[in-house]
């Protein structure tokens, strides 16, 4: 070691701040001065000194900076080390701390870095220092991570992730240490194609949402899986796009967008991204919910359909975001309508009305047409959602058709299939007698068979067969094929689609090789769709059924074709068919025996297990021994003598022998329980049956009610769908509120009792006004040309004009009008919870008096004088006023004799409207209405719009001049869901508005009143021109409500 | 076709000389005539269309020889009042006029039948005003007067004089309901649209068409009426069969005579019109 001058100086200089200094200076001058030049020695010396000096506790620094000094010369030539040297001054100038950090990560660095990037690095560095010691931290944290970072990313991405952190630095330390310390380990995770696209993005993203950029970065890796590389950029392209616009709103989209991607088939993704770009650029949520519906929409629609139905929504979009969004995410009826017109498919929903009135006109009974699925979930035997079917009392069809063309073809496979299945009911099949005599066939051959003497006629009839499976599905062709026959005669309008229909079902017949007694099941099917009979078997199998065809033939004529074709088919075994083994039967042409040809003996084979051929797929699932089976229950159930009842076991013995359960697939402990589930269904669809015939002669239903709650398939009888209001789309939203509609249970009768009794005076005022409304009142109408009698005034003074030579008028009478009053009114009531609160009564000091004291006798100290404490009741809430008033008013509505309902309502979200009857319109003031006034307490949330909808249904069922639908609330229209947030109150506003005014178009008249003080906020923007009123006082009430009724109805 | 004229004739001279079209469903002809034999008053009851008034013309031709009037013609007129609802007892009865400076009772056309002898129709009773049951209680007794209170008389019925009232159930109205101590006064003839096979050959008849189309006309009559509880509380009249009858023989094609002839005639509910539609588009061609 030299002892120059410089160095005796320099080590003067260190001395100071510590001994160790002085030891590590020489020990790091000896081992760079040999790397490099005197001059290079003297400008780290100076360094050195420079970084010791600079602040209070540098020295460490410099301690450092000697230790890594030797390292770094090695790995930098002599201007990189003087570089590292000058940074690691300056940034001790900054931060010694800092710098230390720098210091140490350094050697780690020199091999991954050009020394010409070592300032870039560095300066990194910097950037993430600022005044702060939370700022010291990160800076160091950089240094510390930098390694692992620089191999993850590179200096050039580093430089844009350093920019991220800084970015989120800037609101949070925390968040940024939080990336920082993770940001190795996932970057690594991140493809190395999405590397720089992700960095930017959250870069981007940092300064405006910091938040969402941390959660995107740390998201990062897991974010795309399942996306592939194209679509991964295009994504990040996007979100990048989104940082400037909604930068909250990156993370919900990138997350929705990945969702909507994956669950849309691959092949399709890459299309869709450019309408998707497309809307983006005015509404990330649009855009997710088209990728979201496309793939269904496009299916339903065909590429021309879809993208009509895109342009649709894309104009709809420009007009009104919410509008757009909602039509996107097929939330809006415009996007069902829209969806429909360009689809070349028909969909069941929206022609099930038309379809319901064609069955019932045509098969003249009452008839529930509704969708297959609806008869699957019923579960009572059908389980096959694509062909249609009828149990006799309701028909069912497929949830969409579309296999025949365009629209017009489509819908007029309906037809065919609506018309068939009426022409079931219309024509009989489930009318069949087994002793009634055929009208075409002459010879009765039921009466041949060997059958139990009692018993249902399907199932008798049946009985009579040895293979029950193939009977059966002979009979079904013969009766299908008389039903077509004859809805060719009696609807020739019908002839031609069903023709076409027809044609389609023959050309899609599967062909393959089947057993004797399958290919002569499928021949005959081909020959009931019009294929003409080639060879001799197809002839005989004609000529049998060929009576069918007549318009007399009866379904016991299909019966007595049945046991024809069963006899011929049945002559052979089920024996497997080669190519020409039919060319070695000899079939004779007069009593359609089959003998062998050429009296050889070919080998058939062994019979086969019969398995019934395809179906047909415009014809039905005919199950007519289930549907007998289901009469009879219903039936059983009517006439209510248990004795005469199927029981559950006759019925699943039944239905098991019939075969007609599609168990086949199921294992045997399984397939118990489906005809378990069946059999239980079956019965209880029976005794229902029976309670809602009852009903319906009571009082009869309303149809619009029926027609909506069938359309959507609610199964239980008492849930009503409705449609809400989305003032932002400006559309419904079809059938989003489920309604349960339930009478309310009784309590006490002693609540309506004891409010009598202690508002004595207002009732009998109450009563003494009403009566004074009671319809007895004529008026006299006057000016009239015609009337009665003349009006003594009017005519004096015509004379009087007469005689003065003017003209007179000719309105001299007067008649008498009787006006009558014809008041429906249904009164809604808020039992939501806000109506628990107790209400601030005024002292009542004027009322109240106090009791006299009262002996008692306690016995520890024999009699004494008491004071009786004024029984504390509990302190009345806002529903026990709105009870009250509601029994004030049941008083007075008596009194006059007017239709009113009252019902009480509300629910914990769209799926959950809970709907109470306190006295329905129809039914009379009862002790148990008055109980279950008792009953009425807060539940949960206001859903208003889905209770008004419901109040109409019910009003537009009574006939009356005039109808008037009160509701009494206690504030804002609020539930779960009801708007886009928990704080919006819009949405609830804007849909009970639009019910109200459904209401008024329904010719109701709607008012509000509510005991909300500050009702007016929202009263005023909820009902626009509808009445309302707010009542200050709620104490006040029970006056007001009687009285307000008053003036509404006269 | 030869034109008819116009032609003027006093309510009570009006004679049905022709014998109008009327198939008996069952035997209301003979009852009614033995009714106008005993005098006894008739309720017609029946939705629109179905044939009440054709029926009570049938009955007045058929009937014609039961009545000579004063100049020798034989012949019971029928004086038909559709009612309605501001109808009332005065129209029916007659009122004073004013002419110049004096004032000339005019006879309500129930005055001129009951002084003629003639057929008196209240089509659709129920519509009109209350009052006018306190004319009809009188005539519809023994008594067979009817009391002309402005002029303070009563008229005894002329010999051929009966009161035939016709009333439309369909309504349900509460307050289109006939009361009990009105209808308790009339012997009652219930009709109602006729089945398919009855309706036809009037069909056929009336409009002119061939068998086929009046058969099928009848059939879409009665799937309308299946819909009787689908806001067709009426279901479709025969006369509506009738009309869209006469339009398919005059060269329109049978589903748009159907369409404007029946379906927009008896509803504007546009779920109600489709379905018709289809109906009508399986039954024609």
């Amino acid at each position: 070691m030299s002892d120059s001058p410089g160095l005796s100086r320099i080590r003067a200089d260190l001395a100071p701040y510590s001994r160790t200094l002085v030891r590590e200076f020489d020990d790091a001058a000896a081992a760079i001065l040999p790397r490099i030049s005197p001059s290079a020695f003297d400008h780290w010396c100076e360094e050195v000194l420079q970084i010791a000096r600079s602040s209070f506790r540098s020295w460490e620094t410099a301690a450092e900076f000697l230790r890594v000094s030797p390292t770094m010369s090695e790995r930098l030539d002599e201007p990189g080390l003087l570089e590292w040297a000058r940074i690691a001054r300056e940034l001790t100038l900054a931060s010694s701390i800092v710098a230390a950090a720098y210091i140490q990560a350094s050697p780690r660095i020199a091999g991954r870095l050009a020394s010409a990037d070592l300032g870039r690095w560095a300066a990194l560095g910097r950037r993430l220092h600022g005044d702060s010691w939370k700022s010291i931290s990160l800076a160091t944290r950089y240094f510390e991570e930098s390694p692992a970072l620089l191999d993850a990313l590179g200096i050039d991405s580093l430089e844009t992730f350093v920019d991220f952190l800084a970015g989120v630095a800037q609101r949070s330390y925390d968040g940024a240490a939080d990336c920082l310390e993770n940001g190795a380990r996932i970057v690594a995770r991140i493809p190395p194609k999405d590397r720089p696209g992700m960095l930017e993005l959250v870069r981007r993203l940092a300064p405006r949402s910091w938040k969402t950029a941390q959660s995107i970065f740390k998201e990062g890796p897991t974010l795309f899986r399942g996306i592939d590389g194209e679509l991964r950029t295009w994504l990040i392209t996007l979100t990048s796009q989104l940082a400037d616009r909604e930068p909250d709103d990156a993370l919900d989209f990138l997350k929705e967008m990945v969702a909507a991607l994956l669950a849309a088939p691959e092949a399709d993704r890459l299309d869709l991204t450019h309408q998707a770009e497309a809307l983006f650029a005015t509404s990330w949520r649009a855009a997710t919910a088209f990728i979201r519906s496309a793939p269904a929409v496009r299916e339903r629609a065909g590429s021309a359909g879809f993208q009509a139905w895109y342009n649709h929504g894309a104009e709809l979009l420009a007009e009104s975001q919410e509008a757009g969004s909602a039509f996107f995410r097929m939330q809006s009826s415009r996007a069902k309508q829209v969806l429909e017109l360009v689809s070349p498919g028909v969909a069941f929903e929206s022609v099930r009305p038309l379809l319901q009135m064609y069955c019932e006109a045509l098969s003249g009974r009452r008839l529930r047409v509704v969708s297959t699925a609806d008869l699957q979930e019923r579960a009572v035997g059908w389980t096959n959602v694509e062909r249609p079917a009828t149990d006799g009392a309701s028909v069912h069809l497929p949830a969409y058709i579309e296999e025949y063309g365009d629209k017009r073809q489509n819908f007029a496979a309906y037809k065919v299939l609506s018309t068939h299945q009426a022409g079931h009911l219309e024509f009989g099949t489930f009318g069949f007698d087994f002793n009634r005599p055929a009208a075409v066939h002459r010879r009765n051959l039921r009466a041949e068979l060997a059958v139990p003497p009692t018993g249902a006629a399907f199932e008798r009839f049946f009985d009579a067969f040895d293979n029950r499976a193939l009977a059966k599905d002979l009979f079904a062709v013969a009766e299908d094929f008389r039903i077509d026959q004859r809805l060719r005669s009696e609807y020739p309008g019908i002839r031609r689609p069903l023709s076409e229909v027809q044609a389609f079902a023959l050309a899609s017949r599967p062909s393959r090789p089947r057993p004797f007694h399958e290919q002569m099941v499928e021949l005959l099917i081909r020959l009931s769709l019009g294929m003409e009979p080639t060879d001799d078997f197809e002839t005989a199998l004609h000529r049998l059924i060929a009576p069918l065809a007549q318009r007399e033939a009866t379904v016991e004529d299909a019966a007595e074709a049945t046991i024809r074709l069963y006899r011929f088919v049945a002559q052979l075994p089920n024996i497997p068919l080669m190519g020409d083994t039919l060319e070695h039967l000899r079939l004779d042409p007069d009593d359609l025996s089959i003998q062998l040809a050429d009296g050889g003996t070919p080998d058939f084979g062994s019979a086969q297990p019969y398995h019934s051929p395809d179906p047909v797929g415009y014809r039905d699932e005919l199950k007519p021994e289930l549907v007998e089976a289901m009469a009879r229950a219903r039936e059983s159930n009517q006439q209510a003598g248990e004795a005469s009842g199927l029981s559950a076991e006759q019925l699943g013995q039944l239905l098991e022998k019939s075969g007609e359960l599609d168990l086949g697939d199921l294992s045997q402990g399984e397939a118990r329980n489906s005809l378990g589930t069946f059999v239980t269904n079956i019965l209880r669809e029976a005794g229902q049956g029976a309670q809602s015939g009852q009903a319906q002669t009571a009082g009869e239903p309303g149809r619009h009610a029926t027609a909506v709650r069938h359309a959507l398939g609610a199964s239980d009888p008492k849930v009503f769908l409705y449609d809400e209001w989305d003032f932002r789309a400006n559309d419904y939203r079809p059938a989003w509120c489920r309604l349960k509609e339930q009478v309310l249970q009784e309590g006490s009768i002693e609540f309506f009792e004891r409010t009598l009794v202690s508002h004595q005076a207002l009732v009998s005022e109450i009563r003494r006004q009403f009566e004074m409304l009671r319809p007895e009142a004529f008026k006299r109408i006057k000016n009239l040309q015609h009337g009665e009698e003349f009006d003594l005034d009017a005519t004096i003074d015509a004379i009087a004009q007469r005689r003065a030579g003017q003209t007179p008028s000719d309105k001299l009478y007067w008649r008498k009008n009787k006006s009558d009053r014809d008041v429906a009114v249904a009164f809604l009531l808020d039992m939501s919870a806000s109506t628990d609160e107790e209400i601030e009564e005024r002292p009542r000091s004027t009322m109240y008096v106090d009791p006299p004291p009262a002996i008692r006798w306690d016995r520890p100290n024999g009699w004494r004088w008491q004071w009786d404490e004024p029984l504390e009741e509990p302190r009345k809430r806002i529903i026990d006023v709105e009870k009250e008033s509601l029994v004030l008013l049941i008083k007075a509505l008596e009194t006059i004799g007017d239709t009113y309902g009252i019902y009480g309502f509300s629910g914990y979200g769209r799926e959950n409207v809970e709907f109470f009857t306190i006295k329905d319109l129809d039914e009379r003031l009862s002790d148990r209405v008055k109980r279950r006034v008792d009953k009425i307490s807060p539940v949960q949330g206001t859903r208003m719009g889905p209770a008004i909808r419901h109040c109409v249904t019910k009003l537009r069922q009574v006939e009356a001049k005039l109808k008037l639908l009160i509701l009494l609330s206690d504030g804002r229209p609020q539930d779960h869901e009801y708007g886009r947030d928990r704080t919006e109150k819009d949405y609830a506003i804007h849909d009970t508005r639009m019910a109200l005014l459904e209401a008024k178009r329904a010719a109701i008249v709607p008012f509000c009143l509510t005991v909300d003080r500050f009702g007016h906020d929202y009263l005023k923007a909820m009902c626009g021109d509808i009445g309302y009123e707010v009542v200050y006082e709620i104490g006040m009430l029970p006056k007001r409500l009687p009285a307000l009724y008053r003036r509404l109805t006269t | 076709m030869t034109l008819r004229r116009a032609r003027e004739v006093a309510v009570e001279e009006h004679l049905i000389r022709e014998e109008p079209f009327y198939l008996p469903q069952g035997d209301e002809v003979e009852i009614f005539t033995a009714a106008y034999e005993q005098r006894l008053p008739v309720l017609l009851k029946g939705p629109t269309g179905c044939g009440k008034t054709r029926f009570i013309e049938y009955m007045a031709y058929r009937l014609q020889s039961h009545r000579v009037d004063s100049n020798g013609e034989i012949g019971v007129p029928l004086i038909t009042v559709a009612c309605h609802e501001d109808l009332t007892a005065s129209d029916l009865v007659g009122r004073y006029l004013l002419e110049g400076e004096e004032t000339r009772w005019i006879d309500g056309p129930l005055t001129k039948a009951v002084k003629t002898g003639s057929i008196c129709y209240l089509d659709e009773i129920v519509e009109a005003r209350k009052d006018t049951t306190v004319l009809i209680h009188p005539l519809t007794d023994h008594r067979r007067i009817l009391p002309v209170e402005k002029r303070g008389q009563v008229i005894e019925a002329a010999d051929g004089f009966l009161l035939v009232i016709s009333y439309n159930p369909g309504y349900q109205s509460a307050l289109k309901d006939l009361k009990q101590s009105t209808r308790q006064r009339f012997v009652a003839i219930e009709f109602d649209y006729p089945p398919r096979e009855l309706e036809a050959p009037i069909i056929q008849h009336e409009a002119g068409v061939s068998h086929q189309v009046a058969l099928e006309l009848a059939k879409l009559g009665e799937k309308v009426r299946n819909l009787r509880e689908h806001g067709l509380e009426e279901g479709v009249s025969t006369r509506l069969l009738i009309y869209a009858g006469r339009l398919i023989a005059k060269g329109i094609p049978a589903r748009r005579a159907c369409q404007v002839g029946i379906i927009w005639a008896i509803t504007d509910d546009e779920h109600v019109q489709r379905s018709l539609e289809e109906v009508v588009s399986s039954i024609f061609e």
